[in-house]
């Protein structure tokens, strides 16, 4: 039987708070960010511009700071506990950029899959070398022959959803995006049975 | 733990006999839609899935109403397929026994319990016909056991939509549905299979509702 891999989106999935409002209230640039970030769900402004704008407002913050504040967001226990438990099939999959989010995640013991910075010399962040594409991800892995389960809330994880072969909207801190539930077989709003259902088709 | 079955409500279709357009599941009877009764009633079992279809935001949010540990199941093609395709989707990566209630299907309180916890492995939740529409069924009895020997078009008993199978009457072992049109198409070819009368009323037309309402009084208010 082909190996079942699972891909977790980071944001609203595997965390319990939105890491970055987090991160936006810490530096003093909230309703900024917050009104990118409605314009981003609107549609009016693409992913990967949003993104890029993004970085430009949070590049001048020192890396460990930002690091710091991502380290503090809370994850799901029943979630987390999952992917340690089974963390060789597990991924995790963000748009995050690594220097933000590595040092988190490695506490789930899972591969991340997450954006590339680009560092100056002196380590200080010029902007994104690599912006990950979720789909790539689950392509990759059918190239290998894997069966791939995905799980995600936003709309920038919807193309992840629909080109896996089983695809779960989840609405963990808030209701997974349209685009996610149009792309979605199942749709869970309650993390004990994401775990569960996830469990009955490993 | 592991449930051992699994409960498919299914909700996908449009009702497009009734012409309310919305789902049927929604129908309101006492201040509860059909849905909200069939969860309130389900409240203890774990594995509790609805198929959704159209207008599938409103069929969650109602849901969502009563509990948040429902696995919804998508079918988007709703207006191309029948409901084994939402029984099949329901079903899959579920458990041994497949329990599928009909999401149009008024059931009093205890009376969907009772079906569930039917010892049988397979068990067809009969009513008294009152329509022409609907599966006629022919019945036999040995020993105190009632037997749906087969489906006809005319009868005094007729099929419920409540059901309960074990899951390779519905997939095969490579969980692909066993059939794409109606349940009792792929379910006629597995019969006799055991009998249970179960007081319900089924929601098809306008002349249904409206005797539905009437019914609602006596038995689920």
């Amino acid at each position: 039987m082909n190996k079942k891999i699972i891909l977790f989106d980071y944001d609203g999935t595997v965390t319990e708070e939105e890491i970055l409002p987090k991160i936006a209230r810490a530096i003093g640039l909230e309703e900024e960010i917050k009104r990118l970030t409605e314009q981003t769900i609107a549609g009016d402004i693409p992913f990967d511009h949003s993104f890029m704008v993004r970085i430009e407002m949070l590049k001048n913050i020192p890396i460990t700071e930002v690091q710091q504040i991502v380290n503090q967001v809370s994850l799901n226990k029943h979630i987390s506990l999952f992917i340690k438990k089974h963390y060789q099939q597990c991924g995790i999959v963000t748009g995050n950029l690594d220097v933000w989010i590595q040092t988190a995640v490695k506490t789930l013991k899972a591969r991340c899959f997450c954006s590339i910075a680009q560092l100056s010399e002196s380590g200080n962040l010029i902007g994104p070398k690599h912006i990950l594409r979720k789909k790539n991800i689950v392509d990759d892995f059918h190239k290998q022959g894997c069966f791939v389960i995905a799980v995600g809330d936003g709309n920038n994880d919807a193309e992840m959803i629909e080109s896996a072969d089983i695809g779960i909207a989840y609405g963990g801190v808030h209701p997974p995006a349209q685009s996610a539930v149009n792309s979605a077989q199942y749709i869970i709003y309650d993390d004990k049975k994401l775990c569960s259902l996830i469990q009955q088709l490993l | 733990m592991q449930s051992n079955s699994t409960v498919v409500i299914n909700c996908a279709g449009m009702g497009n006999r009734l012409g309310f357009g919305m789902p049927k599941a929604l129908l309101r009877f006492g201040g509860k839609s059909i849905l909200e009764w069939h969860l309130q009633e389900l409240s203890w079992h774990s594995d509790v899935r609805v198929v959704v279809g159209f207008c599938a935001e409103d069929v969650i949010k109602n849901a969502l109403k009563i509990r948040r540990d429902i696995v919804f199941v998508t079918n988007y093609q709703y207006r191309e397929t029948g409901t084994m395709s939402s029984l099949a989707l329901g079903a899959k990566w579920g458990a041994k026994t497949i329990i599928s209630v009909d999401g149009d299907l008024l059931i009093p309180p205890s009376v969907l319990t009772k079906f569930c916890c039917q010892r049988s492995a397979a068990v067809i939740g009969i009513t008294s016909t009152n329509t022409e529409e609907g599966i006629k069924v022919k019945l036999s009895q040995t020993n105190n056991i009632q037997k749906v020997m087969s489906f006809v078009k005319k009868g005094d008993m007729e099929w419920s939509g409540l059901l309960k199978v074990p899951v390779e009457f519905i997939l095969d072992k490579n969980n692909i549905a066993r059939g794409q049109s109606h349940i009792f198409q792929v379910i006629k070819k597995r019969l006799p299979i055991t009998a249970t009368k179960v007081n319900c009323f089924e929601i098809d037309t306008p002349q249904d509702y409206q005797q539905a309402l009437l019914w609602a009084k006596d038995y689920m208010l």
